[in-house]
């Protein structure tokens, strides 16, 4: 074990909304290494490591750096101290060259005495990085034009290039295709061999046993445990990380009928123009009880193509037949009428009402006769909170004291099994679910699934649009990959989906030959 | 909400009102008087006679119309900063109808008036209303120009066309007595109380209890949300905002009839704006609309008095209805934090 390099201890932290995200969490990190900081979905991750950088001020506990105690106000404080972070998000300015991007922020230190920025001297110091891990960046391109695996490299060279020691990676293979994370594994170690330390974010096991060489596990905003990866197993870190044992996955053993009198949903030839991107000729078909799952790299339409089908944007030409009939020129409310359901990819701008309550969320869009007066002119309140109140048990929602509570008060895998019990109520006939367990915590997601699954059985189909690979596989009865607005393939057999080919695919690396 | 729950959201409201007193006792002592004593002359000055009763009535009328006109589009999200041109609309209508039809009977007459003001008023939000739902056309930007386009159309007509002979100010013809909004059973007391309790109850009912008034508020607090539900947000749009413009050509309406019995040059000493701050101050809910509106009344017709009997300006009215609209708006900041209980 190398040198301790940064300590945290005993850090505390509870938001302004009453959330607490940290506990007294302890973090050592050992100069030279790639540590994983790991745990599920809020379990205080992002929140520990946006204090170590400057970005929030914890509520108690210290910061020791080399043994001594270190006080980060901002993050200005952190940079200086050797502290770079790459967010999941990235934070690069689209139109600038991988130059400007780099140089951003640095200004102050290359500017000549007219007050100009001296880019050449930066390009020198650039190159001097890049050489030292191997790299080479075509610094003149314009960034929004490079593919994410290399804006993510341009953010950790901007980070070195603003003196980071210690690099904080927060879940930063999100946005990569499986086939792109290897090479950026290897970026990684080289990284490490040039003297880096890095505190990897992540959830995702595969990816900690292959790259890391400790890991410390959070829970609940707690510390559990810290490991060294060779000693670990993959259980015991899920234990750690959950609480409690994982059984195994069963997936659901009944066959999907794919007769022609069982295809709830089928798209025909879907053109629309996006603001970002258009879709072309979009066409398959769900069946009852099936899932579909739509597999792609965020920004290629997948957004546009649920915002189509629900109704939210206008089609340029094409079909959108449910259970026979064409919707494609209906009212969002004709087709929920009808049984489409719509669970969107923004949970807290399109799903949610923030200040308003849980029964409030929980009606909007679902109007029942068992909580209308008369004529359907009144709202009977108290019988809409039993029925809102009635979700909230069947989706066991933490946090849930009153149907009168607002609900933002809970937390993010908690609004969204709300939103959930919403739209499943009714068993729609076609769901669309657009990122139904992005940032969600395990025990959401488990009951999500499991919901789905339930209503699988009783025929209901559905569209699962999602950028977890790992969830589209274990959901999924076939899965299509949408690649530039365009269904580029379609994998039909559960057993045999292959993650390297449908990467191959969602990156466009690969395309169909055979057209239709 | 429940009662207990609402109380402890801690909104700030209380922290507000204590530091609103305490700047208006500072003023008050700054003006070398005590404070106690100005409230007790605002107040004798609103209530000490039947005249004065009548007085503060109307205002309070007034200010509370003019509030749920602003109220109630601002619930479902738009602000309709129009309130002036919709009640001078239905004011201009209202006192113009008589010149046109008279029917002889007060009740129909009135109720003519009353449903042509509401009307005009509507069709002065319509067109904003329409242009923000199809065009995405600000409405703060055409409600407020609208304004000055109905205010110089109707000066104009005021001053030449239908200018009442013989008038050294523009103003209209006045309206016959049988146009004038009558008496409450023959007490002092104006019917047009009928006309805001009726706009009183409706609004509370329609937030509280129906389904119309539910997805209006689902449009304000989140519009995209409300859309995807299947929710038709331009139909709830301009519904809200042309309900606003008939209740604020309702109050144009008892203007014109009962106080000016006239339309007028300046007929709106910007009404419209006290209302809209009444609206701010009490949060756009229709009871508080009325509770606000009472003490706006208050202080406007009070203030007079007061600087009869101290060395105040009346004027000051002002600067304690901007006291208040000062600490309403900063009351989010206002909350002093209890240390959070850790889940």
């Amino acid at each position: 074990m190398g040198k301790e390099y940064i300590q945290l201890r005993g850090i505390k932290k509870t938001f302004p909304n009453g959330v607490c995200a940290l506990r007294g969490a302890d973090l050592t990190v050992c100069e030279g290494e790639i540590h994983a900081l790991v745990g599920e979905n809020a379990a205080g991750k992002s929140t520990l490591m946006n204090i170590l950088y400057g970005v929030l001020k914890a509520d108690a506990g210290e910061i020791l750096m080399n043994g001594e105690p270190v006080h980060i106000a901002d993050s200005s404080d952190a940079i200086r101290l050797g502290i770079g972070m790459v967010h999941q998000h990235f934070m690069l300015v689209p139109s600038f060259t991988v130059l400007e991007n780099i140089v951003l922020g640095s200004e102050d230190k290359y500017k000549n005495k007219f007050g100009k920025i001296d880019f050449e001297r930066a390009r020198k110091d650039i190159r001097e990085i890049m050489k030292q891990i191997d790299v080479d960046l075509d610094l003149d391109s314009v960034t929004g034009s490079v593919t994410i695996g290399l804006q993510s490299k341009i953010e950790i060279i901007k980070a070195l290039f603003r003196g980071a020691k210690l690099l904080i990676l927060d879940e930063p293979t999100t946005v990569l295709a499986p086939t792109e994370v290897d090479s950026f594994f290897e970026f990684l170690r080289k990284l490490r061999d040039n003297g880096t330390t890095m505190i990897y974010i992540s959830h995702r096991m595969r990816e900690i046993f292959d790259l890391t060489d400790r890991i410390t596990i959070l829970r609940k905003g707690e510390t559990i445990s810290d490991v060294k990866t060779d000693e670990a197993t993959m259980e015991q870190i899920s234990r750690d990380m959950l609480g409690y044992e994982v059984t195994a996955f069963e997936r659901d053993e009944k066959r999907i009928d794919r007769a022609e009198s069982n295809c709830r949903f089928r798209v025909e030839g879907l053109c629309m123009s996006g603001r970002r991107i258009n879709l072309e000729d979009i066409s398959f078909e769900i069946y009852g009880g099936e899932v579909l799952g739509i597999a792609g790299i965020e920004g290629n339409g997948q957004v546009e193509l649920a915002d189509a089908l629900i109704g939210l944007k206008k089609i340029r030409s094409g079909k959108i037949l449910l259970d026979g009939t064409d919707v494609a020129g209906e009212s969002i409310s004709k087709r929920r009428a009808r049984k489409m359901a719509y669970i969107p990819e923004d949970r807290m701008h399109k799903g949610l009402a923030q200040n308003c309550t849980i029964t409030d969320n929980t009606i909007t869009g679902h109007l029942k006769e068992a909580f209308l007066g008369k004529k359907k002119i009144t709202v009977n309140w108290p019988g809409a909170d039993s029925y809102a109140t009635e979700i909230a048990k069947e989706y066991k929602v933490e946090g849930f004291r009153s149907s009168d509570q607002l609900i933002s008060g809970l937390s993010g895998g908690n609004m969204q099994k709300v939103i959930i019990g919403r739209e499943l109520y009714d068993r729609p006939a076609m769901t669309i679910l657009s990122q139904p367990t992005a940032g969600i915590d395990f025990n959401a997601q488990s009951i999500i699934h499991g919901k789905i699954n339930e209503l699988k059985r009783e025929g209901c189909s559905f569209l699962l649009i999602s950028e977890d690979l790992d969830e589209l596989v274990r959901m999924s009865d076939r899965i299509c990959v949408l690649c530039r607005g365009k269904l580029v393939k379609e994998f039909s057999d559960p057993e045999a989906f292959d993650l390297n080919e449908i990467g191959y695919y969602m990156t466009g690396v690969k395309k169909d030959e055979n057209d239709g | 909400m429940k009662m207990m729950d609402k109380l402890k959201k801690r909104s700030g409201t209380v922290e507000a009102v204590i530091l609103i007193l305490i700047s208006w006792s500072i003023l008050f002592f700054l003006c070398g008087e005590n404070p106690v004593q100005v409230v007790g002359y605002i107040m004798s000055g609103s209530f000490k006679d039947m005249g004065a009763v009548a007085s503060v009535l109307n205002k309070i009328f007034l200010f509370f119309l003019l509030a749920i006109a602003y109220a109630i589009p601002d619930q479902a999200g738009l602000a309709n900063v129009g309130i002036d041109g919709q009640f001078i609309a239905g004011g201009f209508f209202a006192a113009l109808l008589p010149q046109f039809v008279n029917t002889g009977n007060l009740m129909i007459n009135v109720g003519l008036s009353v449903i042509i003001a509401m009307f005009f008023g509507s069709i002065w939000a319509f067109w904003p209303a329409l242009l923000k739902v199809k065009y995405g056309i600000n409405e703060v930007v055409t409600t407020l120009l609208g304004n000055y386009i109905i205010i110089e159309l109707t000066e104009y007509m005021v001053a030449y066309p239908l200018r009442m002979k013989g008038s050294s100010i523009s103003r209209m013809d006045f309206v016959p007595e049988n146009f004038e909004l009558p008496m409450l059973f023959s007490s002092k007391f104006s019917s047009s109380l009928i006309f805001v309790a009726i706009v009183l109850a409706a609004a509370v009912w329609y937030n509280k209890r129906t389904v119309k008034g539910f997805e209006a508020r689902m449009v304000g607090k989140n519009l995209l949300f409300a859309r995807q539900a299947g929710i038709n947000t331009d139909v709830v749009s301009m519904r809200a905002m042309m309900a606003g413009g008939a209740i604020a050509g309702l109050a144009g309406a008892i203007q014109a009839l009962y106080v000016n019995h006239t339309f007028q040059s300046g007929f709106t000493n910007d009404y419209g704006m006290k209302g809209m701050l009444v609206a701010l101050v009490a949060m756009s809910n229709p009871v508080g609309c009325f509770v606000i509106a009472v003490l706006f009344g208050i202080l406007q017709v009070g203030a007079i008095s007061m600087q009869l009997s101290t060395d105040i300006p009346s004027e000051i009215a002002a600067v304690l209805q901007a006291i208040m609209i000062f600490f309403v708006a900063a009351k989010g900041a206002l909350v002093i934090k209890r240390r959070r209980r850790e889940k």
